[in-house]
């Protein structure tokens, strides 16, 4: 089962994703706040990280820019979702903070779980490129 | 021997009064009336001398009334000293004249003298003839009607008038002068009535009024330019503080979707996840409902950004017809139930290539159309595209045969959140005119009730380099 850990300071949200990736039999851990995330990153590796850009009292692009760090984290891919970094010219930024994928609030489900399949994916391509060497 | 001395002396002040009457016809110019009082006075004298010469050489042959000549002394002394106090009146009148005519010939201000009654020229300064170009003797034979220039033959009549009656007045003429120039003159005249004369002292203020004139054009014309930049500065100012608005608006509306955003998010999950975990299908037409509206939601929050983010057109050499058609068929696509059938007219079979933002063109064009699309009550009629590219501008106009707008309507239009249909913020027309303005171009609408609307674009064809 693929391990996927998510934060964002909206429970509602937090606990509907959780539920709907369930529901696609992801393993889902969801966070609050940045610290309990990265604490469970570096213990358990996730396969895929959800960070929403913008939580209270701390920052997207932060916790990306730590797990990129750190060497146990720096390989995981993350994506972002995010309401407000909506403009072209806002890729660009993500994409340096090592973002693999930006989806726009609301996202449909399925674009989701495409963009975790997709993530893995590029992951196991990466990893397999890097055995052969 | 006393006689002889008295009459001698009676010869002697006729003698001097003779003489002095003779000085006289020099200075006073009176010749006939000095000539014949000296001749008196010397026959006078010839008179005493008579008598005179009998007493010297025969003294005892001639009879001689000593009382008589005594008389004789009185009247020749008091004849001297009359003709010698004249005199000296005239000399002080002769006097007073030389310093008046001194001091006209002397002032640089012209000065003339005139017949009250028909304004005829009896003196003149040189002042007055050198202004006027005019000799001496030419201006003494003619009359203030020659050369006045500002009032006519009646009004001078009649300003002569009102002179005689008040005594004197101060004002501004125009006089011509020999050769045809026309002259600005301040005027002082004074009345004499005892020669029943105006008197007049002329100020040439033709240089100062021009001046004036100058003067006063400058000022009027600043006035002018103060007045257009005035009313430019309030325009820009008004632009500015609707700009302002709109992008206080704009900002507002932008961290309203924003916001918004999440919980639609939150909502479409939970949709979806309840959609995966129900048992009965009993839900299934409500659920389909919450989704479609959450579509809806999202789409209104997307115009709200795209009015807050029209920014400078990134600008591409685009052809109008195609973005036009691919708007069409996106209408097409939407209202596929509809009977809207759409003509496109263009002035040139070929393509219409003008530098413009292709995104914002698409967005503009899709506004207008689907404004045209809401008009039709009866979801059907014809829209007609005209297309007229020349030189400088593309002109387009789009017209439709639907409902029209109300007067009052058309009025606000274009304001922001404006809008009277039961659905929608009312900013589609507000972004068309932004993303227009923003392309330098301009954007007008025209509509009849119940005959349908006409939408005008003037865009210009390529990009202003300012």
């Amino acid at each position: 089962m693929k391990k996927v850990m998510i934060v964002d300071d909206d429970k509602e949200f937090l606990d509907e994703i959780k539920g709907m990736l369930e529901l696609c039999e992801y393993e889902v851990k969801a966070f609050s706040n940045e610290d309990e995330l990265l604490f469970a990153a570096f213990a358990e590796k996730p396969d895929v990280i959800l960070l929403d850009l913008k939580i209270e009292g701390g920052s997207g692009f932060k916790i990306a820019d730590e797990l990129r760090r750190n060497g146990k984290t720096k390989d995981i891919p993350i994506i972002a979702i995010t309401g407000i970094y909506t403009e072209d010219g806002h890729m660009e930024v993500i994409k340096s903070f090592g973002f693999l994928k930006r989806l726009i609030k609301p996202v449909n489900p399925l674009d989701i779980i495409l963009a975790i399949e997709h993530a893995v994916e590029i992951k196991n391509e990466n990893i397999n490129l890097e055995n052969k060497k | 021997m006393l006689i002889v001395i008295v009459l001698s002396f009676s010869v002697f002040f006729q003698l001097l009064a003779a003489f002095y009457a003779l000085r006289y016809v020099k200075i006073t110019n009176h010749i006939f009336s000095w000539i014949l009082i000296s001749s008196a006075l010397i026959l006078m004298t010839i008179r005493r001398m008579v008598p005179l010469y009998y007493l010297i050489f025969t003294p005892l042959s001639y009879p001689v009334v000593v009382f008589n000549e005594w008389i004789g002394l009185i009247l020749s002394s008091l004849m001297f000293l009359g003709i010698k106090g004249i005199g000296r009146i005239f000399i002080e009148r002769n006097q007073a004249e030389l310093k008046y005519k001194t001091i006209l010939d002397t002032t640089i201000d012209p000065f003339y003298i005139i017949d009250a009654q028909q304004g005829k020229i009896l003196e003149v300064n040189d002042a007055y003839c050198f202004l006027m170009g005019y000799s001496r003797n030419e201006l003494l034979n003619m009359s203030l009607k020659d050369i006045e220039a500002a009032e006519s033959a009646e009004e001078i009549a009649r300003h002569m008038q009102y002179i005689l009656k008040k005594g004197a007045d101060q004002f501004e003429t125009r006089h011509r002068t020999k050769d045809g120039r026309i002259l600005d003159l301040e005027t002082s005249v004074n009345y004499m009535r005892e020669d029943n004369e105006f008197f007049v002292f002329m100020h040439d203020i033709t240089e100062r009024k021009k001046v004036g004139d100058e003067l006063k054009k400058y000022k009027e014309g600043l006035e002018k330019i103060i007045f257009e930049k005035t009313t430019e500065l309030q325009k820009t100012y008004k632009e500015l503080e609707d700009t302002k608005r709109l992008s206080d608006i704009g900002q507002l509306a932008a961290t309203v979707a924003h916001e918004l955003r999440n919980p639609l998010g939150v909502i479409k999950t939970a949709i979806y996840n309840i959609n995966r975990k129900k048992k009965d299908s009993v839900f299934d037409s409500h659920l389909a409902n919450i989704d479609k509206k959450i579509s809806e939601s999202d789409q209104i929050i997307r115009n709200l950004l795209s009015y807050a983010k029209i920014k400078m057109p990134h600008y591409e050499s685009v052809d109008i017809n195609n973005v036009l058609g691919d708007c069409i068929k996106q209408c097409k696509d939407k209202y596929i139930k509809w009977d809207v059938k759409i003509n496109i007219l263009s002035s040139s079979n070929d393509k219409n290539i003008i530098e413009v933002d292709p995104l914002h063109m698409a967005e503009l064009f899709l506004n207008i159309l689907d404004n045209a699309y809401q008009a039709f009550s009866d979801k059907s009629g014809l829209i007609q595209i005209n297309i007229n590219k020349n030189t400088n501008q593309l002109e387009i106009e789009i017209n439709d045969n639907g409902i029209g707008i109300d007067k009052e309507e058309l009025k606000k239009i274009f304001d922001p959140f404006f809008t009277n249909r039961a659905r929608g913020i009312g900013l589609g027309l507000a972004v068309c005119k932004q993303i227009v303005r923003v392309h330098n171009g301009s954007i007008d609408i025209k509509s009849q009730k119940k005959k349908g609307t006409s939408v005008y674009i003037n865009l210009p064809v390529s990009k202003k380099h300012d």
